[in-house]
């Protein structure tokens, strides 16, 4: 977070304060999304597709071209780098040599003779064997990568400053290899594109949502953010305390921490004694996580990778499985910056499974909930809404929609809550071990009761609570349980709860408050007890990252009733 | 190598680059504006410049007042708010970039802008001014509202501060976050600075004459003395910026110093690499360096080197610090 919003942002640790919040962390961001606060965007975005290489030899995949080297050698007993090297070939000498290894395996010759460099020779050998093929974009690393063994359990071997080097090695090949064959893309693309369709200018959705999301990870490349998170000691210290009091469940296991950031909930596992921890961040913070888990002495069990966990294959090492996926995913009303999916994603394709199928593995969080809850706030909507009816003599009162229509950040103090649902239950309970991303967007019905006299309804004010449970999953169980469960939760052996709301201490989450657009004269007063019938609909936003509330909402008795939506994007 | 679409149709001026498209999106949003309102010290200056001198105003064209220029997207509501207070007839507002509106004049009277970043300059939309008042203000008696902006810089004790923001990252949750802490002291932080902690006399260190500056100007590496008012300690020094109406019959001037009334721009707080343990009497001799970055214009490099002029060997410190305004 650095741009000049940002700044105003974390002024607000000011001695002088403006806001009315006591403790010590950064003011509020008025609704502000994470998207404003990236810096420039590069002209070439990153694009998502994966890189496979295939063997010189066999129809064997593998995810980086030094990868495939080290396949070459063990199954075929071929050593591409050796005889690169023996041979001293050049670039173009290169290219003929991989072009003559696949044509000489697609004849039948899985055993090609090498000896003689005058056997690829020929200027037919520059033509691709192989479509797209990702070693002749490759080429260059080929030089970097050495010759290196693997054990039986798929680690490479040698000290841990030899696995350290081959690691950060394996990484810089693939991205590297990312990036050419994305060069090569779009350049093939932009070709076809402008001999094709001339007078295409515009930029189309899909454009604007690679571009929103390279900002997206960019926002989280800055200091700001993570001292934010990290200073927020009730999430931080939530995952450390669940950690820490629950070392028998991370001892000796397999962890992934998707969405790693500083590092902070990985290095939490390595000192809980977790064997080995693979963090993964698409965001440039990651090379600082890595540099702070070096200097931690901590690098030897993390294995840091920069990607989108859906774009891998397997972990480092060749690791398929593991035991525990933990992550700080939550945004503004949890779902804002749409991140649950990639964790789902990650619990699909990496959590250990049992024969039948079910879940083997821990999910940290294992639980998520929504809250809801009726307000009456007078001051906030002279000062924030009734404000632009006069600013020095002019009538700017346009300016009030965007009050009106976004849903507002902001932790608003506990007598501005009207009203709880019943037994302060939340109106949906998600086990993470189970949901899908189809759980993530609902309809609820749910009853709000006030508990004091009001003038009007001003505004609802959205929260959500997390569980942390020791219990591992049984293999039956269902995405969306009872909201009584949330209690029963909280009080099993080594469980860690908190919640964001308004009655709690603010995290830098804060609430998500709606504030409800009503014209001057359809006030309705509503005294304790009052019942609210009501609706809460999430559902995606329009921008990828973005949701969209809307609430109905119905006096039992009287005339005060409403429906609206509100964005947060 | 293959370019983006951005160049493809090559008319001019027709894409934004990135960092300009964030620029002008973050005026979008209704909170800025709501804040820079709310800022009694700055909107009343330049209502009482303009208000209690309605001789100067009457009947000019004015370059922001009569024709308003903003290339954000607020300025749909701006139309609105002139519609719904009856001034359309008055008021003209374009959208676009200054340097690629056609004005339905082509010479103003008077221009006006609101312009100034944190620390004066972060932001640069300087160079617009003055680009605008190059193009359209007349050259005899053009006027400019303001006209004059100095920048001060101070000595200041803020150890307990310093522990919060900087200190922080020596350890957190038990774990060294050097790498974090070596890039929170190349930022300068815009927050309050009570008088209080001002240790030194404030030095100015450039003033820009709206009238006659140039965009070169706004790179620089100047010279300044800060004599210590006390015994105590330097931990950073503090930066703000006065700004003058000199065109005013009575010349309206506001500051933005930790001796004055809060504005939105608060100050900016450069946190030195050393602790200066000083005495009343010493001076802390000083250049402050500051020029835009060189892949963003609006983002700036600055550098200050200090000396602890001190007959005592013991506490002799110099050093120089780089940041980045981003």
């Amino acid at each position: 977070m650095s741009s000049i919003n940002s700044l105003v942002a974390n002024g607000g640790s000011s001695k002088t304060p403006k806001s009315d919040d006591e403790d010590d962390v950064p003011a509020d961001l008025h609704g502000l999304d994470i998207r404003e606060d990236s810096e420039g965007w590069n002209d070439i975005e990153e694009d998502a597709e994966e890189l496979t290489v295939k063997c010189l030899l066999c129809d064997d995949l593998s995810y980086s071209v030094s990868k495939m080297a080290d396949h070459c050698q063990r199954e075929h007993d071929f050593n591409i780098i050796a005889l690169r090297k023996r041979h001293a070939l050049d670039f173009y000498g290169s290219i003929k040599f991989v072009n003559f290894v696949r044509s000489q395996a697609q004849a039948g010759n899985f055993k090609p003779q090498c000896e003689d460099s005058a056997a690829w020779q020929d200027d037919r050998y520059l033509q691709p064997v192989l479509e797209n093929d990702a070693v002749l974009f490759s080429l260059d690393e080929l030089d970097d990568v050495n010759e290196t063994s693997l054990d039986d359990d798929g680690y490479l071997s040698g000290s841990t400053d030899q696995n350290e080097i081959a690691t950060l090695r394996a990484q810089i090949s693939t991205l590297q290899a990312h990036h050419d064959a994305y060069r090569e893309e779009v350049s093939k693309t932009l070709e076809k594109r402008w001999t094709e369709a001339p007078d295409r200018t515009t930029t189309t959705a899909d454009d604007e949502e690679i571009k929103y999301d390279k900002s997206y990870f960019e926002s989280y490349s800055y200091n700001d953010i993570h001292q934010v998170m990290l200073q927020d000691r009730i999430r931080t210290s939530a995952y450390r305390d669940f950690i820490y009091d629950n070392k028998h469940l991370f001892e000796g296991k397999t962890v992934l921490d998707v969405g790693c950031g500083t590092g902070i909930l990985s290095m939490f596992c390595a000192k809980a004694g977790a064997k080995r921890i693979f963090a993964v961040d698409n965001s440039a913070i990651i090379d600082k996580a890595r540099q702070i888990a070096a200097d931690n002495q901590l690098l030897q069990q993390i294995t840091f990778v920069r990607g989108k966990i859906e774009d891998f294959q397997e972990l480092p090492g060749g690791v398929k499985e593991v035991d525990i996926i933990v992550s700080e995913w939550m945004g503004y009303c949890l779902f804002f910056e749409n991140m649950l999916p990639s964790v789902l994603y990650a619990r699909d394709h990496f959590m250990k499974r049992r024969s039948d199928g079910s879940l083997d593995g821990l999910m940290v969080p294992s639980h998520c909930s929504i809250h809801i809850a009726p307000m009456a706030d007078p001051d906030w909507i002279a000062d924030n809404v009734t404000f632009w009816s006069d600013v020095y003599g002019f009538d700017m009162r346009c300016m009030m929609e965007g009050a009106l229509t976004d849903v507002v950040v902001q932790h608003p103090p506990e007598s501005t809550v009207a009203g709880r649902t019943k037994g302060q239950l939340p109106v949906r309970l998600w086990d993470l071990h189970y949901a899908k991303i189809e759980d993530l967007s609902f309809e609820t019905d749910f009853v709000a009761t006030l508990d004091k006299k009001i003038d009007t309804l001003d505004a609802w004010c959205i929260w959500f609570d997390m569980v942390f449970s020791a219990d591992a999953p049984t293999g039956k169980g269902s995405a969306i349980i009872d909201p009584m469960e949330e209690q029963q939760l909280a009080k099993r052996t080594g469980a860690v709860t908190f919640s964001t709301g308004p009655l709690s201490m603010r995290t830098h989450w804060q609430c998500g408050v709606c504030v409800i657009d009503r014209k001057a004269d359809d006030t309705h007063a509503l005294e304790s007890g009052s019942q609210l019938n009501s609706k809460l609909t999430f559902t995606k936003g329009q921008e990828s990252r973005g949701l969209d509330v809307k609430i109905n909402w119905k006096a039992e008795e009287g005339d005060e009733v409403g429906e609206q939506l509100w964005k947060l994007a | 190598m293959a370019t983006t679409t951005a160049n493809a149709n090559g008319s001019k001026g027709a894409e934004l680059s990135h960092s300009e498209v964030h620029y002008f999106n973050s005026y979008n949003h209704h909170g800025i504006h709501e804040e820079m309102l709310k800022d009694e010290v700055r909107t009343r200056s330049y209502r009482d410049a303009i208000y209690n001198n309605k001789h100067i105003f009457k009947d000019k064209v004015v370059l922001d007042h009569v024709i308003g220029v903003d290339m954000s997207t607020i300025i749909v509501k701006a139309k609105e708010i002139v519609e719904v207070n009856g001034m359309s007839d008055k008021i003209t507002l374009l959208q676009g970039k200054m340097e690629e509106v056609e004005l339905p004049f082509q010479e103003v009277d008077i221009i006006i802008s609101e312009w100034m970043g944190y620390f004066l300059l972060y932001e640069s939309m300087l160079d617009t001014v003055l680009w605008a008042r190059d193009r359209y203000l007349r050259k005899d008696n053009g006027l400019i509202f303001p006209d004059k902006a100095t920048i001060f810089v101070a000595g200041i004790e803020d150890g307990e501060y310093k522990e919060d923001k900087i200190g922080f990252w020596d350890n957190v949750y038990g774990f060294n976050y050097a790498p974090l802490k070596a890039t929170a002291l190349t930022e300068p932080l815009v927050d309050t600075v009570e008088l209080k902690a001002v240790v030194t006399d404030p030095a100015a260190v450039i003033t820009l004459d709206l009238y006659t500056c140039t965009t070169a100007d706004l790179a620089f590496s100047l010279p300044f003395n800060m004599p210590i008012r006390r015994t105590d300690y330097i931990h950073a020094l503090v930066a703000w910026f006065d700004i003058e109406f000199s065109a005013c019959h009575k010349p309206v001037r506001f500051s933005t110093g930790p001796h004055t009334k809060y504005t939105h721009w608060k100050q900016t707080v450069f946190y030195l690499k050393d602790v200066l343990t000083v005495e009343a009497g010493e001076n802390v001799r000083g250049v402050l360096g500051c020029r835009p970055n060189g892949e963003n214009r609006r983002d700036l490099d600055i550098s200050i080197e200090y000396e602890l002029e001190t007959e005592d060997m013991g506490r002799q410190l110099r050093n120089v610090c780089e940041y980045k305004m981003c």
